[in-house]
């Protein structure tokens, strides 16, 4: 217990510091008992953290595995970059997508993407997009999402938010669905967040 | 004590480590990196104690979305506690969550077993007089009291989540909250005059 929980539980200041020890004392163990097997796991959480602060988000993204981590971290960067050119007000309708090409997204915030069921359609001239949709998985406190995720897709993509439509399904999965969005800047395919060839 | 009380900070070091993570230093994220180790050995220990309800590579993604959540969190750090005091909340909660999932796949599955196993396992050193002092405030507790305390103020989980974590409604938990507070405050009592404090 620690002194946040002293002045509503009544309990003596010795109690409380006696509980917060032994329970820091719990918490010390823990960490002490790794098992040969956690070793893996240790290197899989700093090679994580360093993908997340971007230290190795480049190498990580071509060596497999955990490869959409990596793509997060990346996309994170170039989102925030994007985000610090001032997007033109006669301009604000476009996706800049480049045709032909996947993307992996990330919130600023932290919201990834999964890979496998981000999809979308193409119709009409080069770099116009009907329809994509995009699923968005947050672990925790997702009702505090939509607003986050509707300024970003606006922000960092010139989706207008009322093409945005969302859903939050029982299994904590954002769906968000863009339709009707077109790009006709020359300039997409290059300055799309995160675009490779198929 | 207010919740953003900078000044009584009981790990400033590990604050100022975290503001130079935040600002890009190197070194600070290096140290960082060296840190996060304490997420799997957190997460191994706990399923571990729990009779293992995770295989490997069940963890291996536990690991991952603790380290990412520790990174969206981590401007929120306090330093009210060490930084692995701090991360050991996200881990609980992520190991809670996870069990939480498979509940609602298999009814058959009992997650307060293994919240259960957790209790136990805080006070079982039997030559760690720490141990015995939880244990022995434990026990003073009714079972549905005692996961409520410990998840409370041993695995560092907001009431709110005691509740869903044991499928009660809050209104429930807070009751369990208040008579176990009640029950410490006469152990308390009991200890200060038997050891003469």
């Amino acid at each position: 217990m620690s002194a946040d929980h002293r002045e509503d539980s009544g309990l003596s200041r010795e109690f409380m510091a006696k509980w917060e020890g032994a329970a820091e004392s719990h918490r010390r163990r823990l960490a002490e008992e790794a098992e040969p097997e956690s070793r893996a796991l240790e290197e899989l959480a700093q090679r994580t953290l360093g993908d997340l602060m971007g230290e190795r988000a480049t190498a990580k993204a071509t060596s497999g595995g955990r490869w959409w981590l990596a793509a997060a971290a990346v996309l994170v960067a170039a989102a925030l970059w994007f985000l610090r050119e001032p997007a033109p007000e006669s301009n604000r309708t476009g996706v800049r997508l480049g045709t032909g090409s996947e993307l992996k997204l990330s919130h600023p915030l932290g919201v990834v993407a999964e890979y496998n069921e981000f999809r979308w359609s193409w119709s009409g001239a080069a770099g116009a997009v009907d329809q994509f949709e995009l699923r968005i998985w947050q672990a925790d406190a997702p009702e505090s999402m939509e607003p986050a995720v509707t300024e970003w897709l606006r922000d960092a993509f010139w989706v207008p938010k009322e093409s945005v439509q969302q859903r939050l399904p029982d299994d904590l999965r954002w769906e968000v669905i863009v339709h009707g969005v077109v790009s006709e800047d020359p300039l997409a395919s290059q300055r799309g967040a995160a675009t490779r060839d198929r | 004590m207010k919740r953003h009380d900078h000044d009584r900070a009981v790990a400033p070091a590990d604050v100022l480590l975290v503001r130079r993570v935040l600002s890009g230093d190197r070194d600070a994220r290096q140290e960082l990196v060296e840190r996060i180790v304490c997420v799997s050995r957190f997460l191994s220990s706990m399923n571990r104690r729990m009779g293992r309800p995770l295989e490997q590579e069940d963890l291996a993604d536990l690991v991952q979305e603790v380290c990412l959540r520790v990174w969206q969190k981590l401007s929120t750090f306090e330093g009210r506690g060490s930084l692995e005091s701090w991360i050991y909340r996200f881990c609980s909660l992520g190991i809670l969550k996870h069990l939480e999932g498979r509940r609602r796949e298999s009814e058959r599955f009992d997650p307060t077993a293994a919240v259960d196993a957790l209790v136990r396992s805080a006070g079982e050193s039997a030559d760690d007089p720490s141990g015995q002092f939880l244990a022995s405030c434990l026990q003073v507790l009714s079972r549905q009291e005692r996961r409520v305390v410990h998840l409370r103020y041993v695995e560092g989980l907001l009431l709110s989540e005691v509740a869903r974590h044991l499928a009660i409604d809050l209104s429930s938990a807070k009751t369990y909250h208040q008579r176990a507070l009640q029950k410490l405050r006469r152990f308390d009592v009991a200890l200060e005059r038997g050891c003469g404090r």
